[in-house]
């Protein structure tokens, strides 16, 4: 039995209620991987940002800096599934910081 | 046999008090005697109050004891509808049960008597990690909502973003208003508050704005947001649902607003 409360009342889900909902959290778990990935994009992005200044023609940028922005440019063909995307989104329950060792700058 | 006392005054026979009767007896003081004691200092036994059936609502005429400061404190009534009243009404208080799959305020609560109503959510948790926070119309009692209506505006700020990034994410001709976006956890740690004001008159759009907190992966969301619905129907029914899921629980509050 699947409930949804009115007024502070338990009242029993109609059969076109429980459709819908279902629908919805399909349309969710469908969606899944897609969010993950874009979440795992704009992060990408904000790591990018912050060591574009050693592209500027006046600085010499470091090879490992290279080669770990070049990892990162990577990540969407490196990591294609959602248990990889989970990993890559993996945080510390009480710093809440990314535990994923490919976001941490070199 | 029956006897008659007539004198001018009763007076005690020594000392300054005296007792009428005894326990068990009953006085009975007829109609049209009128017993002035508006000079005497007169004590009521406390179940003058207690005593009394206890009512649990009042309707406007019913009546309270008042000494009237602008006439010499004498003693007047005055009805529960003269009584000043705060601008909020709580007309419903819902405690979320774990399953529950939305929480629906009915034409019984969002009726005409206001035209704008505040919703306080506390400590509201879903039972899916990571989904948003929606609220639907309808104009009919819940049995159809209203569709493709919708606009509305979101602001995001979080506290691991820089110190000038907001994210903003407007949406148009919506059948649901997001109240925020797809941040909202599940853990013990992540339940989110906060208040939306609604209002809506059956003459323009309804329109909402609001404000909520909520905690995700230990950095704090801030929604802030605005919506109207381009319908000039009355809403009568308003639905609070996850994007996905079921609650894990919570309290959401409605206040009706005399504006």
């Amino acid at each position: 039995m699947m409930y949804k409360n009115i007024n502070g009342e338990r009242i029993a889900m109609s059969e076109s209620e429980i459709a819908e909902f279902n629908a919805r959290k399909t349309a969710f778990d469908n969606a899944s991987a897609t969010k993950k990935l874009a979440e795992i994009k704009k992060l990408r992005l904000q790591k990018l940002i912050e060591t574009d200044y050693l592209a500027n023609s006046d600085v010499v940028m470091p090879d490992n800096i290279k080669t770990w922005r070049q990892s990162l440019r990577d990540l969407p063909q490196d990591f294609s599934t959602e248990e990889q995307y989970d990993l890559l989104l993996a945080r510390d329950e009480e710093t809440g910081e990314l535990t994923h060792s490919i976001w941490s700058k070199p | 046999m029956s006897s008659e006392i007539k004198a001018d005054k009763w007076s005690p026979a020594s000392g300054t008090s005296a007792t009428i009767g005894d326990s068990g007896d009953t006085y009975t003081i007829p109609s049209g005697v009128t017993l002035n004691t508006s000079s005497a200092t007169l004590t009521l036994p406390s179940s003058v109050v207690t005593g009394q059936t206890a009512i649990t609502s009042l309707t406007d005429t019913d009546k309270f004891l008042v000494s009237d400061a602008s006439d010499s404190g004498n003693l007047k009534y005055v009805e529960k509808q003269y009584l000043p009243s705060g601008s909020f009404a709580k007309l419903s208080t819902v405690d979320i049960s774990s399953g529950d799959s939305s929480v629906n305020f009915n034409s019984s609560i969002i009726t005409t008597t206001y035209k704008q109503y505040l919703f306080i959510f506390t400590n509201i948790r879903p039972t899916t990690d990571n989904v948003y926070f929606q609220f639907k119309e309808s104009t009919n009692n819940g049995t159809s909502f209203l569709a493709n209506d919708s606009d509305s505006y979101i602001s995001v700020a979080n506290s691991s973003f820089s110190s000038t990034e907001v994210q903003n994410e407007t949406l148009t001709n919506n059948t649901i208003t997001k109240l925020t976006t797809g941040n909202i956890g599940n853990g013990a740690m992540e339940g989110m508050s906060g208040q939306m004001f609604f209002s809506r008159d059956g003459a323009s759009p309804s329109k909402g704005n609001w404000k909520l907190v909520s905690n995700n992966n230990a950095h704090v969301y801030y929604f802030s947001g605005t919506s109207y619905r381009d319908d000039l129907s009355t809403t009568n029914y308003i639905r609070f649902e996850w994007e996905s899921g079921t609650y894990i629980g919570g309290r959401i509050t409605c206040y009706g607003i005399d504006t």
